[in-house]
């Protein structure tokens, strides 16, 4: 067979552990976000410019401000301190008393403005079962971390009707850029 | 493509649970566990009863990858037997990451139901697709 290139890094359709951390743009702190109806899309973005170098060459090439787009499948897993991790800073969560026990999540600011919190987000594959805390680092094969990411203008909770297929979802997306606190990360991807 | 990459999931399928549920028989002074691979069973092993049968099910293309899909029938002489056998052949390898001669392997399987063949014959069949860099 007139095979045309012998180069196949291929990733098989695994699916990944979803994290956002709870601890800022620090990162030792991370909630799992469960289980999503599918995968992730990441997207680059820059802007381009052009810098005259006077009597050098042409005109240089330069791209400015980097940003990357994570857009996320809905989420599924229905838990209010998910929810509440997934809105960094728009929403708080309180026990609640009523209508019976439980949880409140609400809107964190106390007027029309709130400080929104940026956070690292993080997709990782594991190659074993990692659901039950036996997986360790040395069972990752890929990890992509956006380090300093916030919340995109606007999210959704998806209640089904009776007549409707598939589970109640939430969604959500995050843009992140260039960490100054952090020599200007902006993303990683690990690959084993 | 590797013709043959059904040879992965007799080696993968071939641990200590799986064989403890099937029937063994003897070539030479060797005893082997009843995994076969093909669309027939040598007639001399078709009395057995608690087999595993693997063969492939969907076509392979000419595209730089495929994921070709096989069936692995669980046969055993009860209903509740083969769905358990069906069972321990999916947790093995369900979304499983493996080696075959050194490349990487990954399979996803699906349980159908359960089909009566014959008196004391039934068989649950495993859909698996097996992901490789061949």
């Amino acid at each position: 067979m007139p095979r045309q290139t012998n180069e196949k890094k291929m990733m098989f359709p695994d699916g990944f552990r979803l994290e956002i951390s709870t601890d800022g743009t620090v990162g030792t702190a991370w909630e799992d976000v469960g289980v999503l109806a599918g995968g992730a899309t990441v997207t680059f973005n820059w802007d381009e410019f052009y810098l005259d170098g006077g009597n050098y060459e042409g005109l240089v090439d330069k791209a400015i401000n980097p940003t990357i787009a994570l857009a996320p499948s809905a989420v599924w897993n229905f838990d209010a301190t998910v929810i509440k991790n997934l809105f960094p800073g728009m929403f708080a969560i309180d026990s609640a008393n009523s209508p019976t026990t439980g949880n409140d999540v609400t809107y964190a600011g106390d007027s029309n403005q709130v400080t929104l919190t940026r956070s690292k987000i993080r997709l990782t594959h594991y190659t074993v079962d990692a659901s039950g805390g036996a997986e360790t680092d040395a069972d990752i094969d890929w990890q992509f971390t956006l380090h300093n990411a916030k919340i995109d203008a606007g999210g959704s909770f998806n209640f089904k009707g009776v007549n409707e297929d598939g589970l109640d979802e939430v969604t959500v997306s995050f843009t992140g850029k260039c960490d100054p606190a952090d020599s200007h990360k902006l993303f990683t991807f690990f690959q084993a | 493509m590797d013709i043959n990459i059904g040879n992965y999931l007799v080696q993968s399928l071939s641990t200590t649970e799986v064989k403890a549920k099937l029937d063994t028989f003897v070539v030479g002074s060797t005893t082997y566990h009843a995994i076969f691979q093909g669309k027939s069973i040598p007639v001399a092993y078709q009395s057995l009863t608690k087999i595993l049968q693997i063969y492939r099910t969907s076509v392979l293309t000419p595209h730089d990858f495929n994921a070709p899909l096989y069936t692995v029938n669980c046969r055993q002489p009860t209903e509740y037997d083969a769905d358990t056998l069906a069972e321990i052949v999916y947790n093995e390898i369900n979304r499983y990451f493996g080696t075959y001669s050194g490349d990487k392997m990954y399979t996803q399987c699906s349980i159908g139901q359960s089909i009566p063949e014959d008196d004391n014959r039934w068989n649950t069949p495993v859909e698996v697709r097996i992901f490789s860099k061949r």
